[in-house]
């Protein structure tokens, strides 16, 4: 209770001191708004002509995953920057990074998370908001009038204040519930201030930060529903327990509860130490995984995380040892806090290809796919920027904000385990293809797996399987519209076709025109066979400079080259294309085993983050540092369920 | 009689007998204050802030085993929180002083919310113009030539030009992007074609072809039908925005005169080297 009267006692000069400057604005009437206004106001929204079709013609473009001030962890590193910050910045505005760098992102972002870490969040429950209302109470407007006299008997008032709380004579009107607040509450305060729908969707969420004993089990959850349905449950904190199915348990009693809608997505299961995607036991309890933990799984987290600051988790090379691409940003060395080693056998639980094959593996034998999901990137700084591109990259915390030596620095070190700065990976963003830029379009592509995964760029990207699909489909100019008629879109499913047939699927994709040229689209299918036993392959579908780049009789593509200068951090895109689009079909379908398919978009090389650093700050990088990147997109798979 | 009285009056001996006394009143003292401080008291308050953080969180009442949980872990909490701070960890953690920071910062924060008057708004709106501009908007269609079909789109130009009947949809077009487009925003084109082209069409007079115009993809034959300017909303349609501007700018001066209030309470000394 000491502790409570403190907070008071505090917040209270604060409202005394405010109050001050209070006086001096006038308070003005809720404004009205007459339904000629909204009308008008809707208007003149610009909406693309294409808007009008009822299949989603927009991608739009966003980060799950930010972290400001907020976060404990992020505050010990050094931000200052809070969720306003956060919107400012993806919104397209310039603003001043927490070390006075000023900062913009090339182009907006349609849509951001800012999903600081629950445990703290609701945490000051104690705290007295400035309300006017107070100043009715008799004891507290005689200090208030002293306060505001200033000099000594200001002081004594202060004094006064203090004592009262400490004896525990506090005013009632104080204690009248509706004055209480929390972080929780400021934030979504904030992220109703800056939603503005159809412009820019500040989606509610959170981190649910699970890291018993070291391993990363952390999952970010994002809310379908505004403020008024948010803030009436607090988030969900480890205090209570490490287990995710209590997560689901708190997600489906939040929905019970309020009628609202929430998802959750985990990320860095390269960080898990082989527990993010079980397939034999259930890690919390020791016990076989069951059919109720497949359902419940898929049912909450319809999407995965695959590729942000903390390292790539599409594959490992160990577990994809064919796949010349597999080995992209890949941090291998130990937990979340490096407290414990990695050994090769953990590789098959961390990894989402994998995952996604051994998901078809446990639908056969419990009944359900617990791991049919989506793809995102998202960045997971703790800066308050979403930076994800190389050339404008702010760090993992504000320790590690641009400045001549930071890739020198150590991310965490256990033992002799350590990451060093410059393994920081520039990454990710997550598309959706949604009907509208608003909270609950998005979150319904969300729901549908209508949703992509970048390392940074922007890559456009449309991706179709159905039965019918053929090559004059690829040079249509309307190639959603032939998508949406003849076949299903990422993140959908294929029933037992026509008899005779194989899957075909049209996809394609369109460079960001920031960003390097394309190198190749592939196509990564998974299957099971009849033995029970999982498989995968990669084919090059389509790929730049075909004229000169031919397949060999392995279907391995010649290198695209390199014209990447690093001494001066540039490229050019005379290699690759612009844009790349084809029909594909499954040279090797069986129509009786379980599949998936989805494709994987490479970029050119172009400079990494580190190469920009070397150029613009004059140092030399250590040596092991790569100073090259290819970028690349994920997208989510297409299953086939015969 | 006499002699203790005049041992009374030696100066030496009272300091000396007074310094005891003070001495065993100390160790009682710190005794007492030692077993306060290895008290852990929960009080029947904090329990109903247990309960009502628990019931903010699952919108029901904690069982009798999940309010034991959380009691458990409270005193958990207390039990390293006391034993932490009679170490002196509290003074060195630069983690902790931040929290704390935040903590302040936090109701500073909510200290500061401040109402704007239309007045005031109107003011702010014709003093940063810039901030609620609306963009500019296009209608245009192009033709589009890869990268190495630059003299082909010269010469698709000429025929443009004079009128001479060319077949559009015969060329090139990206797939993945339309080759009209109608009433979009300076950066909604931009997001697309990139900034250079984008700030080239748009300064194209309309009615007639240009080009070949080079965006990240190729090169573009372009055919402006519209251009509209950019301009400054009325404070109606925009209240929300300029209020938001507003608010956040006030705020930030009045936690920045909070702070220097506090901070007239301290004096500062940067030691110089020796």
């Amino acid at each position: 209770m000491k502790k409570l009267s403190k907070f008071l006692s505090l917040s209270f000069f604060f409202l005394f001191i405010s109050l001050a400057g209070f006086a001096q604005e006038r308070q003005v009437g809720e404004m009205n708004l007459t339904d000629e206004d909204a009308e008008l106001a809707f208007k003149k929204r610009r909406y693309s002509p294409y808007a009008r079709r009822n299949f989603p013609t927009n991608v739009y473009w966003g980060d799950t995953h930010l972290h400001t001030s907020n976060s404990m962890d992020a505050r010990a590193f050094g931000v200052l920057l809070g969720p306003e910050d956060a919107y400012q910045l993806a919104r397209g505005e310039e603003i001043i990074a927490t070390h006075g760098e000023p900062i913009k992102l090339s182009r907006p972002l349609d849509w951001l998370v800012v999903a600081d870490h629950s445990d703290g969040m609701g945490a000051m429950n104690e705290i007295v908001a400035g309300n006017i209302n107070l100043l009715k109470d008799p004891t507290v407007k005689d200090w208030y009038l002293r306060v505001n006299e200033g000099g000594q008997t200001a002081l004594m008032a202060t004094m006064d204040i203090i004592n009262s709380f400490s004896m525990g004579n506090i005013p009632k009107v104080l204690l009248d519930e509706k004055f209480t607040q929390t972080i929780w509450d400021d934030y979504i305060d904030i992220a109703e201030k800056y939603n503005e729908p159809g412009k820019f969707t500040t989606i509610i969420g959170y981190e649910w930060t699970s890291t018993e004993d070291g391993n990363n089990l952390h999952r970010n959850v994002l809310y379908r529903d505004g403020g008024d349905k948010a803030r009436r449950i607090l988030p969900y904190t480890t205090s209570e327990s490490f287990n995710p199915e209590d997560l689901w348990d708190w997600m489906e009693n939040y929905e019970e509860q309020t009628g609202g809608q929430v998802l959750a997505l985990a990320h860095n299961g390269n960080l898990s130490n082989g527990i993010m995607f079980p397939v034999e036991t259930n890690p919390a309890s020791g016990n076989p995984l069951t059919n109720d933990y497949a359902k419940r799984r898929i049912r909450w987290e319809p999407m995965y995380e695959v590729t942000q600051i903390k390292g790539d988790g599409e594959t490992h090379p160990y577990l994809s040892p064919n796949d010349e691409f597999a080995d992209y940003e890949t941090w291998e060395k130990g937990n979340l806090n490096l407290s414990a080693p990695k050994t090769n056998d953990m590789f098959q639980y961390e990894y989402t290809r994998e995952a996604l094959k051994n998901g078809l593996l446990l639908e056969e034998k419990l009944g359900t796919n617990p791991y049919k999901f989506g793809m995102v990137g998202s960045t997971d700084s703790h800066t308050a920027l979403a930076t994800a591109e190389e050339e404008n990259f702010f760090g993992k915390h504000s320790g590690n904000e641009p400045s001549p030596h930071r890739a020198e620095g150590i991310v965490g070190e256990f033992e002799g385990r350590k990451y060093w700065d410059w393994e920081l990976v520039s990454s990710g963003y997550a598309a959706v293809w949604a009907t509208e830029n608003t909270r609950e379009a998005i979150f319904d592509a969300m729901m549908r797996k209508e949703v992509y995964a970048t390392t940074g760029p922007r890559i456009l990207i449309r991706f179709f399987g159905g039965w019918d699909f053929t090559a004059e489909d690829a040079e249509n100019r309307l190639p959603a519209e032939t998508g949406y008629t003849k076949g299903i879109p990422m993140g959908g499913d294929l029933y037992r076709g026509p008899a005779g047939k194989s899957p075909t699927f049209l996809v394609g994709a369109l460079k960001d025109p920031y960003s390097g040229n394309l190198d190749r689209i592939q196509i990564i299918k998974g299957w099971v066979d009849n033995s029970g036993k999982t498989h995968e392959k990669v084919y090059n579908v389509v790929w730049g400079d075909a004229e000169k780049r031919k397949l060999d009789k392995n279907g391995k593509l010649p290198d695209v080259g390199n014209t990447v200068n690093v001494a001066n951090a540039t490229w050019s895109n005379s290699i690759g294309d612009a844009e790349l689009i084809t029909v594909w079909k499954d040279p090797d379908f069986d129509p009786d085993l379980k599949a998936f398919y989805y494709a994987r978009i490479i970029e050119i090389p172009t400079p990494r983050w580190t190469a920009y650093d070397a150029k613009r700050f004059g140092v030399k990088m250590p040596e092991e540092s790569p100073m090259t990147t290819t970028e690349r997109a994920y997208t989510s798979p297409i299953w086939y369920n015969p | 009689m006499k002699k203790f009285l005049n041992l009374i009056r030696e100066p030496i001996l009272l300091f000396f007998i007074l310094g005891i006394v003070l001495f065993v009143l100390y160790l009682l003292a710190t005794d007492y204050f030692d077993r306060r401080n290895r008290q852990i008291v929960i009080s029947q308050g904090q329990i109903e802030l247990l309960v009502e953080t628990f019931a903010k969180t699952w919108n029901r009442s904690p069982t009798e085993s999940e309010l034991n949980a959380q009691v458990e872990n409270f005193i958990k909490d207390e039990i390293f929180f006391k034993e932490a701070v009679a170490m002196g960890l509290d003074k060195t953690d630069p983690a902790i002083k931040r929290r704390l920071r935040q903590l302040m910062e936090l109701m500073m924060d909510d200290m500061a919310t401040v109402y704007p008057s239309e007045d005031q708004l109107k003011k702010y709106l014709s003093e940063n113009p810039d901030k609620f501009r609306e963009d500019p908007a296009i209608s245009f269609r192009h033709i589009y030539f890869s990268t190495d079909n630059r003299e082909e789109a010269t010469e698709i130009l000429t025929k443009l030009k004079t009128m001479l009947p060319v077949d559009e949809s015969k060329f090139g077009s990206l797939s993945l992007i339309p080759d009209q487009f109608s009433g979009e925003s300076f950066w909604e084109i931009e997001r697309l074609f990139g900034r250079s082209f984008t700030q080239k069409i748009f300064n194209l007079e309309s009615g007639v072809w240009h080009g070949p115009i080079e965006s990240a993809y190729g090169y573009h034959l372009v055919f402006v039908s519209e251009i509209t300017k950019d301009y400054i909303p009325e404070l109606s349609e925009i209240w929300d925005e300029v209020e938001r501007e507003w608010a956040l700018e006030r705020k930030m001066e009045i936690k920045e005169q909070q702070y220097q209030k506090i901070k007239e309470k301290y004096t500062v000394r940067i030691e110089e080297n020796e």
